[in-house]
């Protein structure tokens, strides 16, 4: 249970995309073909090692319903990664996509990761939007681009790992203010100093053999 | 005796001179005796070559310095014994012997010094040899004087404070001046490794001792006193508590160069503060050393020791008597050797002081970074800077906390006690109430500015329900509130019934299933600490489940269609949502009830506290639904206009 950091999610798309999918694939590691109607938003975790540190990933999933806009804007706040998912065999979810973003960054922290993900790669022959377009909309926004497919779970670990690890190097870099929660990352257990009281290992048991 | 034999008794009684302080400074009634009665063994053998030595050497100087030597320490030292450690039947030896000791040590003396070089070269081999004579002697004595249980706390009763170790440090307080001299001298950045090697030195005497030893008490001994004890809540109090004993034995071994230097130096009385400042070791090169060896001391030693003593002893040697007697050139080299020898075996007693000081710094301080900040730059802002006492003062209240911490997690769980919290957390509980909390934010946002233009009569109604979501009966008499039992089917349909009159579409079906795994779990089999980690698990998730459905209901609130009359509609709904709330508290209190129960049930020692534990989550509950239904208030709220 103990962690070194906790990352918030948002999963963000039109209805029917396959983001409930994505999410119960990287949880659970199993595929639902018929899934409830997501109402406001539901919750999923996983826990992820970056750089051998623990990850707790909390995941928003959001409802993609249009009627349900108002009340899953107000979730994107403090988010440090989000998936902003089409379906590939749907060409309309591709051509929302420039709304979905617009929404995600007024609403969210501008540090936020943002992974462009067209979902549903498994069903190549119904493919109605090119990966090609996908990745030229991800390089003009910004975005990073994958093709996943939750049914097969082709790139879908990768999808939450590799945003993990870019919200990750931001923060080596000291772009995310980790004490700043409204970045959508906490501190976990691991941070804490009761964790000073461990054995003074380490560093000065190294210098040991060379001192006399 | 043959004459290789009397070379290895010069030897140990050179190699003595260390380990008396060595080991005295292990805060170690029994091993400062032990030592003791084995120099007091080893005495014949000395005393019977006194005779010889003294007539091929220094005819003339021995039987003076004895004179000297004994006058005073007849009068001091059984004194202060006698005072500071009125419990210690093991100080009746220290003082019949001490006068002996004395002898013994001035005469010894000059061998170690003109064996000095012996030493350094036969050192690996003869210093073996000594320890293992002297554990034998050591094995003797130590069952009997030592008692494993009974001597720290001997330790700490005798001395509780920090002021009175100070006193006791007093005692070679010429000592400490030398050696504060020998710091400033390595403050310039010459000899500055010396003290270490000293301290690792002693160290490692110490550490050899174990795995030669054929007796368990004294590996013991340095295992518990040092390393394990230092982990304690008394850490700090075995540690200071450590002083007084080397001081005093130091004090019978130091009583003859105190005499004799009290003809070379003059008498100081500024003990206490020259005792501070001796504690105080500011340098942080002093400190990072310290700090190695701390971490290193735990298993490389033993192979280290042996090549590294004999430069040690070489530099000391020579270092001290440059510093400490380079102006005195009436007294002999007899003299010089001798108080050499002791003040290389003072300064070790201090390094240990030192090193006991870190280790007890260490508890609170890992990386010894704070520490460092602290006293970095000792020469500026000495007046705000804090002496180390206090630091130490500081540490030792951590370690105490945090001992108390531990023994008590350790005492409630050989497994993970369980945390309502966590499960809280595991069922999503924080989260959907993070999220309720994130629209109830939004709500209050957009709500705020309105209220102020509300007619007077719809602002009443918005007032109202602030009141309703914000006060709920703990004692309420609603339908399900009569019977101790829990009814589920009566449940559902009071919600559900609850929520029709509102048109919400909640799906009872997990917290019904919830309620139900809660209720009908077997405990036959299970130990108290899984029913109790079971009971929790199941408040958290009913609990978790209910927060989830005012999460829910908010959503759907705030998505469903204006009541035809908003009025109404809001007030209906919020007193919907407070009787939910009342229900719902209720029934969680009562599957409590029904955990506590069952832990009872379980022939184990720990149920009462148990069972208290789960009363109290239980009633913790009802917090949490009612702060889910307070935040509930803005989204109500907002349906009125």
């Amino acid at each position: 249970m103990s962690y070194a950091y906790l990352f918030k999610y948002i999963i963000i798309g039109d209805t029917g995309v396959g983001k409930s999918c994505l999410l119960l694939q990287f949880t659970d590691k199993r595929f639902q073909p018929v899934h409830d109607l997501t109402i406001g938003v539901e919750f999923g975790a996983r826990m992820i090692t970056i750089d051998g540190k623990q990850i707790k990933l909390q995941i928003w999933d959001t409802a993609g319903q249009e009627a349900f806009r108002s009340i899953t804007r107000s979730y994107y706040r403090g988010a440090a990664g989000a998936l902003l998912v089409y379906d590939i065999t749907r060409r309309d979810t591709f051509n929302h996509l420039t709304t979905w973003l617009e929404d995600a960054r007024q609403h969210s922290n501008s540090n936020m990761v943002i992974m462009l993900i067209g979902n549903k790669s498994d069903l190549e022959s119904r493919r109605e939007v090119k990966k090609e377009e996908g990745e030229a909309f991800a390089r003009e926004h910004g975005l990073v681009f994958m093709e996943t497919s939750a049914k097969t779970a082709a790139n879908v670990e990768e999808a939450f790992i590799n945003t993990a690890r870019e919200i990750y190097e931001k923060i080596q870099e000291g772009v995310f203010d980790i004490n700043n929660e409204a970045n959508g990352i906490k501190l976990g257990p691991q941070h804490l100093p009761s964790n000073a009281n461990t054995p003074s290992g380490g560093a000065s048991a190294s210098q040991g053999g060379s001192c006399c | 005796m043959s004459n290789s034999d009397s070379d290895d008794d010069e030897f140990e009684s050179a190699d003595e001179g260390d380990e008396s302080t060595d080991e005295s400074c292990n805060e170690e009634e029994c091993t400062s005796t032990g030592n003791i009665s084995a120099v007091q063994t080893g005495l014949s053998n000395v005393k019977e070559e006194i005779s010889k030595e003294a007539d091929e050497e220094k005819p003339i100087a021995a039987p003076k310095l004895i004179g000297i030597v004994d006058t005073p320490n007849n009068s001091d030292i059984p004194l202060c014994l006698s005072e500071e450690f009125p419990h210690n039947k093991e100080l009746q030896d220290v003082k019949a012997t001490s006068v002996e000791d004395q002898i013994v040590l001035t005469h010894e003396i000059p061998q170690s010094g003109s064996t000095l070089d012996k030493v350094h070269l036969g050192d690996a081999q003869a210093h073996q040899e000594d320890k293992k004579n002297e554990t034998t002697e050591l094995q003797e004595n130590v069952p009997t004087n030592f008692d494993t249980d009974s001597l720290p706390k001997a330790v700490v009763e005798t001395i509780p404070s920090t002021e009175e170790i100070c006193e006791d440090v007093q005692v070679p307080s010429q000592i400490v001046n030398k050696t504060s001299t020998t710091r400033n001298i390595s403050n310039r950045g010459k000899v500055r490794s010396k003290p270490t090697l000293g301290a690792k030195k002693l160290g490692a005497v110490k550490l050899s001792q174990p795995p030669e030893s054929p007796n368990p008490a004294l590996s013991k001994t340095d295992s518990k006193e040092i390393y394990k004890e230092a982990i304690t809540s008394s850490a700090q109090q075995a540690s200071t508590s450590s002083n007084p004993n080397p001081s005093d034995d130091g004090w019978g071994w130091f009583a003859p160069p105190k005499s004799l230097m009290s003809s070379v130096a003059s008498l100081t009385n500024q003990i206490l503060s020259t005792v501070e400042n001796g504690l105080n070791i500011p340098e942080p090169e002093d400190l990072a050393k310290e700090d190695m060896l701390f971490a290193d001391k735990k298993c490389p030693e033993v192979e280290e020791q042996v090549p590294k003593q004999p430069a040690q002893e070489e530099k000391t040697a020579g270092f001290t008597q440059l510093s400490l007697f380079g102006g005195v050139s009436n007294i002999t080299k007899f003299v010089e050797n001798t108080g050499s020898s002791l003040f290389s075996t003072g300064l070790d007693t201090l390094e240990l002081l030192g090193k006991k000081t870190i280790d007890v710094l260490q508890q609170s301080d890992p990386g010894l970074k704070r520490t460092k900040a602290v006293l970095a730059n000792p020469l500026h802002g000495s007046q705000d800077r804090p002496c180390l006492s206090q630091i130490l003062r500081e540490a030792k209240e951590i370690s105490e906390v945090a001992s108390t911490d531990s023994t008590s997690a350790t005492g409630a769980s050989e497994s993970v006690t369980p945390k309502f919290s966590a499960l809280f957390e595991l069922h999503n509980g924080i989260v959907h109430l993070e999220a309720l909390e994130m629209l109830s934010q939004q709500c209050q946002n957009r709500v705020a500015p309105q209220i102020r233009r509300l007619p007077s009569q719809r602002k009443a109604i918005v007032d109202e329900i602030a009141v309703l979501c914000s006060r709920t009966d703990d004692t309420e008499d609603n339908d399900c509130a009569n019977s101790d039992m829990l009814d589920l089917q009566a449940l559902e349909q009071n919600l559900s019934s609850c929520f029709d009159r509102i048109s919400l579409e909640l799906s009872l079906k997990k917290l019904m299933n919830a309620f139900r795994d809660g209720m009908s779990d077997s405990v036959e089999d299970s130990s108290s600490l899984e029913v109790y980690r079971r009971a929790l698990d199941s408040l958290a998730l009913v609990t978790s489940l209910v927060v989830e459905l005012f999460h829910k209901g908010a959503e759907l609130i705030l998505m469903a269609s204006k009541p035809s009359n908003p009025a109404v509609g809001a007030r209906l709904e919020a007193e919907t949502f407070q009787s939910v709330t009342n229900v719902l508290a209720a029934e969680i209190s009562k599957l409590g009830s029904h955990h506590a129960n069952k832990i009872i049930w379980v022939k184990d020692a720990d149920h009462t506290n148990y069972s208290t534990d789960i009363y109290y989550e239980a009633s913790n509950c009802r917090s949490y639904l009612e702060n889910a239904l307070k935040l509930m208030i803005p989204i109500l709220q907002s349906r009125v206009f």
